[in-house]
């Protein structure tokens, strides 16, 4: 069951001769409790058309499909509604949250925007959505330049699941992060995926980590998609000369030289 | 040592509780300073022997001491009591100029900061053109059109600062719009008007209370400059800068050059010197804020 | 060591290219000192890589610069320990001593190489300075030893090139520019810090192969430091794999990931995704790395151990010791009976 679909997006920053076109004609569909990979290199466009999927960015042209619904029709008060079910996380945990408020604080100003809640099931709320991300109510007090990139990611993750999203886009979300607390985050979205069925859109250019995780897997190269469809299939034999190239980059894939 | 190191370290940035510094001397002076003359303001009548118009023709032009511990003027005022009076107007006056800057340049600046596009373009055309305007000329031109008073001076020497106000708003919310964290907000589904009150404006705050304390000491030193040209306050009202402005016709009577030049001069010094500690403050906090 | 050299086709040397012994670094931040890195000890030959692997805060980068005398410019200070390059005492000699023979004797690549380049020259100028200055060559010698050093780098139209400025250049071209400012003095040893984490997939391949080619045909050795253990894999020789200041495992490439002896390296490997893995099947490691003023009692590693057992891994030092053959070293009282998974062979 398709819970989020784009057909022809495409998005241009610039004017006239400086005009860079970021995303060309994306298209991909993401099925419910399931985990859509966008995977390309540098400039690819994948970060963008994350953004595109959420109207961060707005598209220039293309339908976004939501549950049913046309994304794109929505007035501004509806969709910032819809966002509920909509959320993000993202590469750089230091640029994350909100450097003068407290873990609380933020994830007050999730439960404020689309809860009305009394103070003690504020509290409560709080203590199980750290619980659920690995931290705990004593983190609560403390501001982001106390916490180190992972507890960033995983406040991060529980604001987003403050709002029972049904859809999580994650840009490279572990690319900043030691590999040990990487594999920690990762670990962590695969459980609250099963455990919420949440589904998972996974950008990055680590086609190793998206093998761990994604179901369907869209390869982007210079705003275009090069090859879309199961992950399994396409890392197994790839369809497109890109994707190939890019599978035979990967180290420890290639012949061994040592 | 890990900046070499793409990955973030794993454990925290920064321990919990930060070092806090010693103020220094001079900019505990410099605080003290700016406190007495705000004391004096608020408690003119309490403190001044006198009132400041109260004219005691008999005793004009007294050397200081007796009676009247800084002597009096050209009417027989008193002129510690004008002083003290001086400080009243001279500080609503400087707060008179730097707020109507303020509220006009934070919140413009603010605004073409965020929202960009031709608002943009078009707020900071406007905003270059105030920005060539000399502001001694302006307020004189407002004066004339308006007639001479201090409260006409203070919103030309205003309109003269919002530039100032609106560059370092504009840069400082620019800045701040980028990070991912608005995006965040954003996605949470939290309004403009919120992000921008919530999360962009006290981020900001650093850049923009420098601003304050420099344009506040320059809004002082503009009243008295045009005060002293006789366009501001006028007579018989006490400001320091009118009380030069009289004291200039009487070069044989130094008390009445030397009191309000050095009290005037002290304040503007103090406050110039706050603003450079709360700059490097700024500077210092960055780790712990946005910008 | 000498036989895996052999094996492929490597120049074998008795002088190892670095060698370092014992070497214990400590920082001063304001107060009390703290011991970052401790004994560290470990060579290189030679023709041959040596990977460095551990996550931040491991020390990585601490020796590194130790090695090359960069630490005291970050506020290091050397307390113990020697450091050899090619056969040469560096330990403790002056920094001016070392402006002269740095290039010559040892050059670092960084992450990042657009950082690492003078944003107001062109490439070519900047790899001619250090020939001038070092190789006393005169401006037309010096600039056409740079061209000469472009190409071997695999700079197409390396004549053309040698006049952009840096940021008219990609990622990896600026990585392939730093690596030819690095080798133009022919220097012994290289130390390679990530150079290419922040390159996309398809250029880091060129340039660990560029690396390949250089090697074989110069017969530098290097110090590759990675968090990648793929890229380790891909590369190296030896690896060196360090926790909190330690070295904790030590020993050949293919052996190690095969067969770890240290629940560190098992853990790390099992962290790290590989296009073998299954989906859903990624390990990890609970906890995260101590800070070096808080590092634990006993063997640093236990909190975050699943193999630790009361007193004999939380209290005492634990050393590091060769394990049977010695052809590994392993700082572990366990080592000899955990069944440890490595990392599956491609």
């Amino acid at each position: 069951m398709t819970i989020l679909s784009a057909q022809h997006l495409s998005k241009s920053f610039g004017k006239s001769k400086r005009k860079v076109i970021a995303v060309d004609d994306v298209s991909l569909t993401l099925e419910r409790a399931s985990t859509l990979a966008i995977v390309g290199e540098s400039g690819a466009g994948k970060s963008t058309v994350g953004r595109l999927l959420l109207r961060l960015i707005e598209p220039d042209t293309g339908r976004i499909e939501f549950d049913g619904h046309s994304l794109r029709d929505l007035p501004p008060r509806e969709m910032r509604r819809q966002r509920r079910r909509l959320q993000m996380i993202f590469q750089d945990p230091s640029t994350s949250l909100d450097p003068l408020m407290t873990v609380g604080q933020t994830l007050e100003e999730a439960f404020r925007v689309h809860f009305q809640m009394d103070r003690k099931e504020r509290l409560d709320r709080m203590h199980e959505l750290l619980a659920q991300v690995g931290l705990g109510m004593h983190h609560a007090r403390r501001r982001p330049v106390e916490l180190s990139g992972g507890q960033i990611q995983r406040v991060s993750i529980a604001r987003a699941l403050a709002c029972q999203p049904d859809v999580l886009v994650c840009d490279e979300p572990v690319s900043a992060l030691d590999v040990s607390i990487g594999a920690q985050i990762t670990n962590l979205l695969l459980e609250l995926q099963s455990a919420h069925g949440l589904s998972l859109v996974y950008i990055s250019h680590d086609l190793r980590m998206v093998k761990i995780i994604a179901d369907e897997i869209v390869v982007m190269r210079g705003g275009r998609v090069v090859e879309s469809g199961n992950a399994a299939e396409v890392f197994h034999d790839p369809a497109s000369e890109y994707t190939r190239e890019l599978l035979e980059a990967i180290p420890g894939n290639g012949a061994h030289r040592r | 040592m890990s900046s070499t190191n793409q990955a973030v370290k794993s454990g925290p940035r920064v321990k919990a509780a930060r070092r806090k510094s010693r103020p220094r001397l001079l900019t505990m002076l410099a605080a003290a300073y700016v406190g007495l003359i705000v004391v004096a303001a608020i408690f003119a009548p309490y403190l001044a022997p006198y009132g400041p118009n109260d004219q005691d023709i008999f005793n004009t032009f007294a050397s200081p001491g007796g009676a009247h511990l800084l002597g009096t003027d050209e009417v027989g005022r008193d002129v510690l009591s004008r002083l003290i009076f001086g400080a009243r107007i001279s500080l609503i006056a400087g707060l008179q100029g730097v707020l109507i800057a303020g509220v006009f340049g934070i919140g413009f600046g603010v605004v073409a900061g965020y929202v960009g596009g031709k608002f943009d373009s078009v707020s900071n055309t406007i905003n270059d053109n105030i920005m060539s305007l000399p502001g001694l000329i302006l307020a004189i031109a407002f004066v004339a059109v308006l007639g001479p008073g201090i409260t006409n001076a203070m919103i030309a020497i205003g309109i003269v600062f919002i530039p100032r106000f609106f560059r370092v708003s504009r840069a400082a919310t620019m800045s701040v719009r980028e990070l991912t964290f608005i995006e965040g907000l954003r996605a949470l589904g939290c309004t403009h008007t919120r992000i921008l009150g919530r999360h962009v404006i006290p981020n900001i705050l650093g850049p923009l209370i420098v601003e304050f304390t420099v344009v506040l000491s320059a809004s002082v030193l503009a009243e008295a400059s045009l005060s002293f040209l006789g366009l501001a306050a006028q007579p018989p009202t006490a400001s320091w800068g009118a009380m030069l402005n009289t004291a200039q016709f009487h070069p044989s009577f130094e008390h009445l050059i030397y009191p309000p030049g050095i009290v005037l001069a002290l304040f503007i010094l103090s406050l110039t010197l706050l603003g450079d500690v709360f700059a490097d403050r700024a500077a210092i906090g960055r780790r712990g804020g946005a910008s | 060591m000498t036989s895996a050299m052999e094996q492929h086709g490597r120049v074998a040397s008795d002088v190892p290219v670095l060698e370092v012994s014992d070497l214990s670094v400590s920082f001063a931040s304001g107060g009390e000192p703290v011991r970052v890195i401790d004994s560290v000890s470990f060579d290189v030959y030679p023709g041959e890589t040596v990977g460095l692997v551990g996550e931040s805060g491991s020390g990585k980068s601490v020796t590194c610069m130790s090695a090359t005398g960069l630490i005291r410019h970050v506020g290091g200070r050397i307390d113990a320990g020697r450091i050899m390059i090619d056969g040469e005492d560096v330990t403790r000699i002056p920094s001016s001593r070392w402006r002269q023979i740095r290039p010559k004797i040892a050059a670092t690549i960084f992450q990042q190489p657009i950082r690492s380049l003078n944003p107001a020259f062109t490439v070519g100028d900047q790899i001619a300075e250090s020939l001038r200055v070092h190789d006393k060559l005169s401006r037309k010698e010096a600039w056409a030893e740079a061209v000469r050093l472009l190409d071997s780098v695999k700079i197409s139209h390396a004549a053309l090139r040698a006049r952009d400025y840096p940021h008219m250049m990609s990622g990896g071209m600026c990585q392939r520019v730093m690596i030819a400012m690095a080798l133009a003095c022919r220097p012994q040893l290289l130390v390679a810090d990530e150079p290419t984490t922040a390159l996309d997939v398809t250029v880091q391949k060129g340039i660990l192969e560029l690396l390949n080619d250089l090697q074989a045909e110069l017969g530098f050795g290097v110090l590759y430091v990675s968090h990648d253990l793929e890229v380790v894999r891909e590369v190296c020789d030896r690896v060196i794999v360090m926790y909190a200041g330690q070295i904790v495992e030590y020993g050949e490439q293919s052996d190690l990931f095969e067969f770890p002896k240290h629940p560190y390296t098992a853990g790390l490997i099992a962290s790290t995704p590989s296009m073998d893995s299954q989906r859903h099947e990624l390990g990890f490691i609970p906890g995260t790395v101590p800070s070096a003023s808080d590092f634990p009692s006993g063997c640093r590693f236990h909190p975050r151990c699943t193999f630790a057992r009361e007193s004999m891994c939380t209290e005492g030092t634990i050393d590091l010791t060769s394990f049977n053959s010695s052809e590994r070293d392993v700082r572990c009282v366990r080592a000899g009976e955990l069944k440890l998974h490595g990392g599956p062979i491609s």
